[in-house]
């Protein structure tokens, strides 16, 4: 198993360089550069001149990526174009609230998509059953933008229970409530979101799993429904939910892009869109070697996790 | 199970309803919320990336002048200055009482040191327009030599300014007494131009010598600024102010449930369009709306050969109902241009009608410059301005009418800039924040202009741009200024359509704070909140 790991985690080295080369030469080659952007009647000729110098734009895009490798190597990955700060700290500063907001939306999706959808699958056809299934499908259908300008208008400005954005009250959170309740709207619109898919995978893997002859077999020897559902069917119904938090992995520190926005939530997805929008490259590439990187460690987390859920997967 | 769903939920709906409970209670200071869309990239007084970045900027720090609405300078950190008889040279008395954040004296050494810094070749600076007609400087206000001569400190509280030529005294005193934030030399000086982009004294300014102090910047949050109490123009009426990012949904919501007070103004913090009926039927709102000082305009690439013909570009100008775009998509709230000069400024030409929409005219013009029938033109349309979109397929429709196929090319903004400046476009949608005064058309239209997007070339516009830029008196320059509308008008380098209005509001409970497109955060000193608290 070890050994399987380190074989892992050594073909992911060239592939985290394969894939810097190639964000490296996207972001680049995009037309338009952090100074075409600066188009402000104060900038001077020579003002523009010396911002692409100081920025080292003039040099041809090979030199650049090997200087940017360099730096990478000795575990600095530059200073933002725009706010002059080291990229890892931008990135640092902004991991803990996405941390905070995914993980809180995704346990609450799953907290609900696990039993309801298996609540789904024992009584397909039920109530419940059209119930979770038109509740996922507006949550997979709607787009977190209007779920989130919706939940504001209800909740904020007509119902005045909660906040409209940010994360703590002006000039600090007082008390954890105060973070509790900004944070209660935007993991709600994201739980809705993905709770959709969920919903739908706990209960068609449910009903393929109920079908099996191991469970046919478990309650002829006489074990009551509720051991049956919990000591044979949940086991395996969550291997391809594993499979799903693996891909999400990424998801979790790669923040949402439309929520945060909306929300005013200084994550990750908020920091990628105003990095895209300033052209703002080594705060890109600081982004996107972290988004690759956790795309690797999720899918080996999900293969090292089957094991462990299912007894059948070994690894050599 | 079931029942554990429904304990579940029932817990989930007491939370929300206990912590639905009121926010934490008032505290007795003085605070005021302003709202604005983005985060500034960096708050360097002589560098901030952006217009979010210097609207930080001018809480805290001060420049020479202020310029007040009615177009009058008063004074700032210069107590009075006066003019010499040729016109050329400034000087400046500055207040004595003035300093730093710090304690430290603010005194003419610290003006000369801003401008030598930002005249430093290799100096990450936006400033450098500042500087542009000070004798000594070249023609983009960088140094040649150890020393400026045209500027001379005379005592630790005066310091004299010559200019290259005698300008309109108001021409000057915008560009550098309001376009020139003062820098603490005891904190900066020495320093490399390197050390300078990254100087902690300038990205965490808690040292500068404004009516407020800058105390934090929270990441994508908020900044928070709190008075300063030794300010030598008296201290300011309120506490504390905190600047908020929020987006532009959510402005109305945030004003109407009072989680700010008023937006952040022009360009950088306003309410959308959608929302503005519901923000004026808002009792506790005071909305506010003027003109704005930048234009939207299509420019057209005047160097492509079949729009070389300004009979052409007048026909694409004549095809294009702008009324329609100011009454239907901005429901008023714009006025139609007549050149580039805002209707607020005194130097809108104000006999000149805007020209028509008159697609038959459009028609007979094009047959008379010999335009190819069926030759297409490609519209670029920089996406996220939902009201700029539109006016792209307004203008689709209108130039198809007159039998001009036109294709429209959405791209983010960056990529558009990217297209225009490598002159590889036919015609882009694009808008101008200017300054006030009006020589900003010689850049814009000038030959060989640095934002002459167009590629335009004119002797006569060149003339006019010329004579009016080194003409001293304001009357005289008015009239020169009136030709260029009347000519830039035949001639069409781009489409004038509209100044969009400023949608802005203010709690009632707020004043002297009402946001206008003359930096009203320069006089955030005088901002109060009525007694009363609601």
């Amino acid at each position: 198993m070890s050994q399987y790991i380190v074989r892992r985690l050594v073909i992911m080295i060239p592939v985290v360089l394969g894939i810097t080369l190639i964000n490296y030469a996207i972001i680049n080659l995009a037309p338009g550069d952090p100074v075409d952007l600066l188009i402000d009647p104060n900038l001077t000729e020579a003002d523009r001149a010396t911002r692409r110098e100081a920025l080292g734009l003039n040099d041809p895009f090979l030199v650049r990526y090997a200087r940017w490798l360099g730096e990478l190597v000795q575990g600095n990955l530059g200073y933002s174009y725009t706010t002059y700060e080291p990229v890892l700290e931008r990135i640092g500063e902004r991991v803990g609230p996405t941390l905070l907001l995914m993980g809180t939306a995704l346990l609450l999706a799953y907290l609900l998509a696990i039993p309801l959808g298996i609540a789904s699958a024992v009584r397909p056809y039920s109530g419940l059953d059209y119930a979770t299934g038109v509740v996922g499908l507006l949550g997979v259908s709607l787009p977190t933008f209007f779920t989130g300008l919706v939940f504001i208008y209800v909740f904020s400005l007509k119902l005045g229970w909660l906040p409209s954005g940010g994360m703590t009250s002006l000039g600090g959170a007082a008390h954890w409530t105060d973070r509790l309740r900004h944070l209660i709207l935007p993991a709600a619109v994201l739980a809705l979101a993905n709770l959709g898919l969920m919903l739908r995978l706990v209960r068609s893997s449910t009903l393929e799993v109920l079908r099996q002859d191991f469970v046919r077999t478990a309650r002829a020897k006489g074990l009551g429904s509720w051991q049956v559902l919990v000591r044979h069917v949940l086991r395996n119904t969550l291997l391809p939910v594993i499979t799903m938090a693996g891909l999400q992995l990424p998801a979790l520190i790669a923040g949402s892009i439309i929520t945060e926005q909306v929300f005013q939530w200084p994550g990750m997805g908020w920091l990628t869109i105003q990095a895209i929008l300033g052209r703002d490259y080594p705060t890109l590439m600081g982004l996107n070697l972290l988004a690759a990187v956790m795309v690797l460690a999720g899918n080996l987390l999900a293969d090292i996790l089957y094991g462990v859920a299912d007894p059948r997967i070994r690894y050599e | 199970m079931r029942q554990t769903i429904r304990a579940m939920a029932v817990a989930f709906l007491i939370l929300l309803v206990a912590l639905a409970g009121a926010p934490a209670g008032a505290a007795s200071e003085k605070v005021i919320r302003v709202g604005m869309w983005s985060a500034p990239g960096n708050l360097s007084a002589i560098n901030a990336d952006s217009s979010y970045g210097y609207f930080i900027v001018r809480f805290i720090y001060d420049t020479l002048v202020d310029l007040q609405p009615d177009f009058t300078f008063t004074p700032r950190l210069a107590q009075s200055w006066e003019v010499s008889p040729d016109g050329k040279t400034f000087t400046f008395h500055l207040h004595p009482e003035a300093t730093w954040h710090d304690g430290q004296p603010l005194t003419a050494h610290d003006v000369l040191f801003t401008i030598e810094t930002v005249a430093t070749p290799g100096v990450q600076t936006n400033r450098g327009s500042a500087l542009r007609a000070i004798e000594g400087l070249d023609a983009n206000g960088k140094m040649t030599g150890p020393e400026i001569s045209g500027v001379r400190v005379i005592d630790d509280h005066t310091i004299a300014i010559t200019t290259k030529s005698a300008v309109d005294p108001a021409r000057f005193l915008e560009q550098f007494g309001t376009g020139l934030y003062i820098i603490p030399r005891h904190l900066l000086a020495g320093l490399s131009p390197e050390e300078l982009a990254r100087a902690e004294a300038l990205l965490n300014p808690t040292v500068a010598s404004g009516p407020f102090r800058f105390v934090r910047y929270v990441t994508d949050q908020y900044i928070e600024l709190e008075r300063n109490d030794a300010y030598f123009r008296g201290p300011a009426k309120v506490d504390r102010i905190f600047v908020r990012i929020v987006p532009a949904p959510s402005m109305a919501t945030q004003l109407i449930r009072g989680e700010i007070d008023l937006v952040a103004g022009p360009g950088i913090g306003e309410v959308p369009l959608e929302d503005w009926e519901l923000v004026k039927n808002t009792p506790h709102l005071r909305p506010v709306t003027q003109p704005s000082l930048g234009y939207q305009f299509v420019a057209i690439n005047t160097a492509k050969p079949y729009l070389a013909d300004a009979r052409v570009r007048q026909a694409l100008h004549l095809a294009i109902n702008r009324q329609l775009m100011v009454d239907q998509l901005y429901r008023g709230e714009a006025v139609l241009a007549v050149g580039p000069f805002s209707p607020v400024t005194p130097y809108v030409n104000e006999e000149l009608e805007p020209l028509p929409y008159d697609p038959e005219r459009a028609k007979a013009l094009l047959a008379e410059a010999g335009w190819k029938p069926g030759q297409a033109l490609e519209l670029l349309v920089p996406t996220g301005n939902v009201q700029r979109e539109r006016t792209g397929t307004i203008i689709q429709a209108n130039l198809q009418a007159i039998g001009i196929p036109v294709r429209i090319q959405r791209l983010d903004f960056p990529s558009v800039l990217a297209r225009v400046f490598a002159d590889d476009f036919d015609m882009a949608l694009l808008g101008w924040t200017d300054t006030f005064d009006p020589d900003h058309v010689s850049s814009t239209f000038g030959t060989g202009g640095q934002y002459n997007l167009a590629n335009f070339s004119d002797p006569e516009v060149d003339e006019l741009i010329e004579t009016a830029g080194a003409e001293r008196d304001p009357a005289k320059r008015k009239v020169l200024y009136d030709q260029l509308q009347v000519v830039l008008q035949e001639k069409v380098p781009v489409i004038f359509l509209y100044y969009p209005n400023m949608l802005a509001a203010v709690n009632e409970r707020v004043i002297n704070a009402d946001p206008d497109i003359f930096y009203f955060e320069s006089r955030a000193h005088l901002w109060d909140i009525r007694e009363a608290n609601r």
